[in-house]
């Protein structure tokens, strides 16, 4: 069968090669900012890994807390009018832990690509009925799912360092008016990956239907 | 009991080669050796229809059942 839309293909073929190659580049360079910035002792606000959330307004330009251990503390900062707290993390359990997610995410994000690239070159050469395009698609619908393993985990993980400072900044923050929550986890994107790898996966499926009928047809003269 | 292709059979009679007998009824060669040797599922009545009219035959001249081995 003969694709009629060569020239969207051309476009899709090219803006897949082009998001592979630039999120590579990004990746490896991402990653080694993350570790300069990580210890160089200004850590950006990359992440807000303990997802609180403000109830009351008020105002306090800074918390500080004890870290996890006596090289650093951790400074969480509160604005009116941002809802989340911005933590500034001084001790390397969680600049490590963060930096693993990062890049363990980022990992992910270019398996999925280069399995995108594969599976799209084939469709791009006119033979898409391969058994690798299956194996392909589920491992995209794998990798696609494996963040939220990564979110519960790491989810229970600050949950156990929030529930060991919470003490000390709960006290501190009531003083100025704010109440806290925990949220384990973002329902809203997990609710998304799981849909994607869902579809992902059936469609791993049908090809797998497919290519069985086209086998099934081949025996036929 | 099963299918045998007598195809070689009525190829000799009409004196054609496979590579002919492919071309005029527009198949590859490689599928018409495996109809040939019985190394197929199926036969669709198209090219069925195809062979017996090159070959001047019937479909039960082409197509065969083995006897029970009792």
């Amino acid at each position: 069968m003969k694709i009629k839309n060569k020239a969207l293909l051309f476009c899709i073929k090219i803006g897949l090669d082009v998001v592979w190659y630039t999120h590579l580049v990004a990746s490896v360079f991402m990653l080694l900012l993350f570790v300069k910035y990580a210890y160089s002792g200004s850590w950006p606000m990359f992440s807000m890994p303990l997802r609180l959330a403000i109830i009351q307004e008020g105002y306090s330009p800074a918390i500080f807390t004890n870290g996890l251990t006596n090289v650093g503390s951790d400074v969480f900062s509160m604005h009116p009018a941002n809802p989340l707290i911005m933590a500034i993390y001084q001790n390397p359990v969680i600049k490590i832990s963060l930096i693993m997610r990062t890049a363990i995410r980022s990992v992910l994000i270019l398996a999925v690509i280069y399995n995108l690239r594969k599976v799209f070159g084939t469709i791009y050469r006119n033979e898409p009925f391969q058994y690798k395009n299956i194996t392909r698609l589920k491992m995209t619908a794998l990798y696609i799912a494996l963040p939220i393993l990564l979110n519960v985990v790491y989810s229970g993980v600050y949950q156990l360092v929030y529930n060991m400072l919470k003490k000390d900044n709960y006290l501190r923050a009531y003083n100025y008016g704010y109440k806290f929550k925990v949220s384990w986890l973002s329902w809203q994107s997990t609710i998304g990956y799981l849909e994607v790898a869902a579809i992902v996966y059936i469609m791993a499926e049908i090809l797998n239907y497919g290519l069985e009928l086209k086998r099934e047809n081949e025996e036929f003269v | 009991m099963g299918i045998i292709v007598n195809l070689d059979v009525e190829m000799a009679k009409n004196k054609m080669s496979l590579k002919e007998l492919a071309e005029r009824i527009d198949i590859s060669v490689t599928n018409l050796s495996l109809l040939k040797t019985g190394k197929v599922k199926g036969i669709r009545f198209d090219t069925l229809l195809a062979i017996c009219r090159e070959l001047n035959c019937k479909p039960g001249d082409i197509l065969d059942i083995t006897p029970d081995d009792e």
